[in-house]
């Protein structure tokens, strides 16, 4: 109950902002979002590439591939500003993200 | 692609380019200097001689000599040879502990005596400042520049899907016409270098890596193995507890020449020793930089009581070259000289595009928001920001020839020359924003540099024409240079006048 009336009082401080003010909030929660999945997903893949290189190649590699994963993570949370599947897309990474956190 | 989301995208690319825009402008300058920053050592220290090729085992016998003399039993040595223009000098350094300041000294490669220039910041602090900035600490610089090189790709990125007809934009160059002649500059400017912006700023993001993640970054993914700090830090010595026995006593240039057969000597870039009970215990010996790369792998000699136990040397691992080679593409050590000249222009290109992205946003907005304070400051900041960092750069030059010789902290009296005069120029642009104030401040800008080569002439004892018979291209060149940006800017100024009157 004090989750929804949370989520109430949140939309409704947001959307009485202007479209700027709206659109600053939805970088912050996009940039957020983007930062706290890939740094997980950073995680599972450097543990996985262990298993095939070296700890060095596998820390490596993953550090390659850190910034396109944190920018394309961006940009599917920013378009999920108005695109169902995207949030679809989103919530179903928070999940994968979520999940790996607890285990 | 949605209307919607574009019109959200070109939202974003205007905000974020006009917010981090003066920064990154800064930035892209200081960045650009740096691929000249041997050039302007040269011009800013005009008591050494001209740079010289000699043998490296040659360069090594005058530097152990030197600090047989000046430093004998210190635990650390450091010998930078004479090998390209990134190193141009024989340079030596030492220090007594593994902590502390490091003394510095360049050495004659002819008689291996200590070659006393005048103390400047250099162009290796102009280059510096592109990164770690000034006046703040190191761990807020490597934030901030983290987050200005992120807001950079997302403005690239944003901008390449605004524009959608990109590649028929950039073909057309409409003169004259106001706001649309300096959008098209901006395509142009923009489009020209984007492979090299987006290489530049997403190489520049792997380089604080460990910073942005470090929860990443601290992982051990094989028990106590590595972490990626550790990976990516500074060479250094294996822990001088763990050994034990006396070393046997051995110069420098004997396990140098030993060590042959694995590096040749004349590819030798530097050299490190660690002393242990006034013996040598450890050599570290760095080759030259491989193309594309921006450091090869060391090979450590370790100095036992039967002798040095020389390493099979190999380089970096396929995955370590692909890594070290996307650092090296972006700081551009390995390039010959037309590469690097491909490197500056990109720079250059790449500051006209944020330029006149600042001013466009500024031009779009006259007629609604003219007058209004938020307006005034941005105005006041695109010229005291635009004008004003080529003016606080010449004062900076300007600054090494007019310093007396003998002031304390000379080298850190240059760049407060630099900042407190671009402050000044800041605050007179905001007081004095629009047309009268880019007329005025590009002038004197421009006049800045021109009397550079002046002050070369009255302040020391060289000049254009002696750097010309003695051949000494880089002092040579970068007086040259300072004439063509000086003319450049009076020619601006000269322009806007008769703009101003016709108009």
């Amino acid at each position: 109950m004090l989750c929804w009336s949370g989520t109430i009082r949140f939309r409704f401080m947001v959307w009485r902002l202007s479209p700027s003010g709206r659109l600053c909030i939805t970088l912050f929660i996009a940039g957020a979002f983007a930062y706290l999945v890939t740094s997980q997903l950073l995680l599972w893949l450097t543990r996985g590439l262990v298993a095939f290189a070296s700890a060095e190649s596998a820390l490596l590699i993953a550090g390659l591939l850190s910034y396109p994963s944190l920018f394309l993570m961006f940009f599917l949370a920013f378009l999920a500003s108005y695109s169902r599947r995207a949030q679809r897309l989103c919530g179903l990474i928070s999940v994968i993200a979520l999940a790996g956190w607890w285990l | 692609m949605s209307r919607h989301w574009r019109q959200q995208l070109d939202w974003l690319h205007g905000w974020a380019g006009l917010l981090a825009g003066w920064a990154l402008y800064f930035v892209f300058i200081t960045g650009t200097l740096g691929y000249l920053d041997s050039e302007i050592d040269r011009w800013m220290q005009p008591e050494l001689p001209p740079p010289q090729q000699t043998p490296v085992i040659t360069q090594l016998r005058l530097a152990d000599a030197y600090l047989q003399q000046h430093a004998a039993g210190m635990a650390q040595w450091r010998i930078f040879t004479a090998i390209d223009r990134n190193q141009p000098w024989l340079k030596v350094q030492w220090r007594d502990g593994r902590q502390g300041r490091y003394q510095t000294r360049l050495l004659s490669q002819e008689s291996g005596e200590a070659l006393h220039g005048r103390l400047t910041a250099g162009g290796r602090a102009l280059y510096r400042l592109h990164y770690r900035f000034h006046y703040i600490p190191a761990p807020v610089a490597r934030w901030l520049i983290s987050f200005l090189t992120a807001v950079l790709v997302l403005v690239l990125l944003s901008g390449i899907v605004i524009h959608r007809h990109l590649l028929r934009d950039w073909f057309t160059f409409r003169a004259g016409k106001g706001l649309r002649t300096g959008l098209d500059l901006h395509l142009l400017a923009g489009v020209a270098v984007l492979p090299f912006l987006l290489m530049i700023s997403y190489s520049g993001l792997l380089f604080y890596l460990p910073t942005q993640f470090p929860g990443f970054a601290a992982t051990e993914p094989v028990t106590g193995a590595q972490s990626l700090q550790r990976i990516l830090a500074p060479s250094a010595p294996a822990s001088e507890a763990d050994r034990t026995g006396v070393p046997m006593d051995l110069t420098l240039v004997e396990i140098v020449q030993a060590a042959g057969h694995e590096i040749a000597p004349q590819q030798i870039r530097r050299v490190d020793l660690y002393r242990q009970q006034g013996v040598i215990r450890q050599l570290v010996i760095h080759p030259r930089t491989q193309l594309f790369q921006r450091q090869e792998k060391a090979l450590r000699v370790q100095v036992e009581s039967t002798g040095p136990e020389y390493p099979s040397y190999t380089g970096h691992g396929p995955v370590r070259a692909v890594y070290e080679s996307v650092l090296g593409l972006h700081e551009g050590n390995f390039a010959p000289a037309g590469l690097r000249a491909g490197y500056l222009l990109s720079g250059v290109s790449g500051g006209l595009a944020i330029m006149t992205g600042l001013l466009i946003w500024e031009t779009k907005r006259l007629r609604r928001l003219s007058g209004t304070l938020g307006y005034r400051l941005v105005s006041g900041l695109n010229l005291g920001v635009i004008a004003g960092l080529p003016w606080a750069i010449a004062v900076y030059f300007i600054g090494n020839r007019v310093l007396p010789a003998d002031l304390p902290q000379r080298a850190a009296a240059e760049l407060n020359l630099l900042f407190v005069s671009w402050l000044l120029f800041i605050v007179l642009a905001l007081l004095r924003p629009g047309r009268p104030g880019w007329l005025l401040f590009t002038a004197l800008a421009g006049g800045s540099y021109l009397i550079l080569p002046c002050l070369s002439l009255l302040c020391t004892d060289r000049n254009l024409y002696l750097s010309y018979q003695l051949q000494d291209w880089w002092f040579w060149g970068f007086e040259l240079a300072a004439i063509g940006i000086g003319c450049a800017l009076l020619s601006t100024s000269c322009y806007l006048y008769r703009r101003g009157r016709t108009a």
